[in-house]
């Protein structure tokens, strides 16, 4: 699974915001499999690491009960337009994706 | 180069030595907690038991009614000083508790994300905030359940 996750992280006044959206199917494994009949089985991300350079500056632990695609919204400090933001993910089929993003500066600046 | 290398891991086993608090970026998803099927289960086996208080000081920002329960907007806010987790549970789902964010010490006191409503339930928000649990909690309405 490449190409994942969508990112923005902007900085105004000090705090950057961050907007994340993750292609993924989070699925619980209650669903029934068109055509076979069986349950699908669950297939969803456990954990994912925000980093803003190498510093965690988040960390999760999911379940199957996050919503499908999952969407993730918070703030940080003490990061400088330009530097790195980055998210990865692993999921429990051992499935990962990570991507990285400049953080961009106000708006007009 | 090599004691470069030297110093360099001695000074991030001082730092991590100095802010022994500081994120693991490796740690156990907690399986037993997250196949809890009560919210009392779920809640004894992810904080051993430990207390947990009621707090004003924490939002639960969840809308009163949502049509969709498979995709539910919340937000989790708190006041509390220096909240280090924020934890996420709806009071009926199948497995009531849903996520838990590892707040690093320049991370906001805010998450917000879309989850799984099973049925009308309490959402509640779980935050640690120096060495003690607090909780709020709120009510949605769901129409169609989402499977959580």
């Amino acid at each position: 699974m490449t190409d994942s996750i969508r990112i923005r992280a902007s900085l105004e006044n000090g705090v950057t915001r961050v907007q994340a959206i993750i292609r993924h199917p989070m699925e619980a494994g209650y669903g029934i499999e068109e055509g076979t009949g069986g349950r699908r089985p669950q297939h969803f991300i456990r954990e994912l690491i925000c980093r803003h350079g190498e510093d965690v500056v988040l960390r999760c632990d999911w379940s199957r009960a996050v919503s499908k695609n999952p969407y993730l919204s918070f703030s940080f400090t003490g990061a400088n337009a330009g530097e790195s933001f980055s998210i990865s993910w692993k999921d429990n089929q051992e499935k990962s994706d990570a991507a990285t993003v400049v953080i961009e500066g106000p708006a007009g600046s | 180069m090599r004691r470069r290398g030297f110093l360099h891991a001695q000074s991030a086993f001082l730092g991590f030595a100095l802010f022994g608090k500081a994120l693991r970026a490796l740690a156990e998803w907690n399986a037993k907690a997250f196949d809890a099927t009560t919210e009392a289960e779920a809640l004894a086996k992810f904080f051993g038991g430990r207390p947990i208080e009621p707090s004003a000081e924490i939002n639960v920002d969840v809308l009163d009614l949502v049509e969709d329960g498979a995709f539910v907007p919340v937000q989790v806010t708190t006041t509390l000083p220096r909240p280090r987790s924020i934890t996420l549970l709806a009071a009926k789902n199948p497995h009531p508790l849903i996520a838990h964010f590892e707040l690093g010490s320049r991370c906001g006191a805010a998450i917000a994300t879309r989850i799984k409503v099973a049925e009308p339930a309490d959402i509640i928000g779980v935050v640690e905030s120096g060495d003690r649990l607090y909780s709020a909690r709120r009510f949605v309405k769901v129409i169609a359940g989402g499977c959580g």
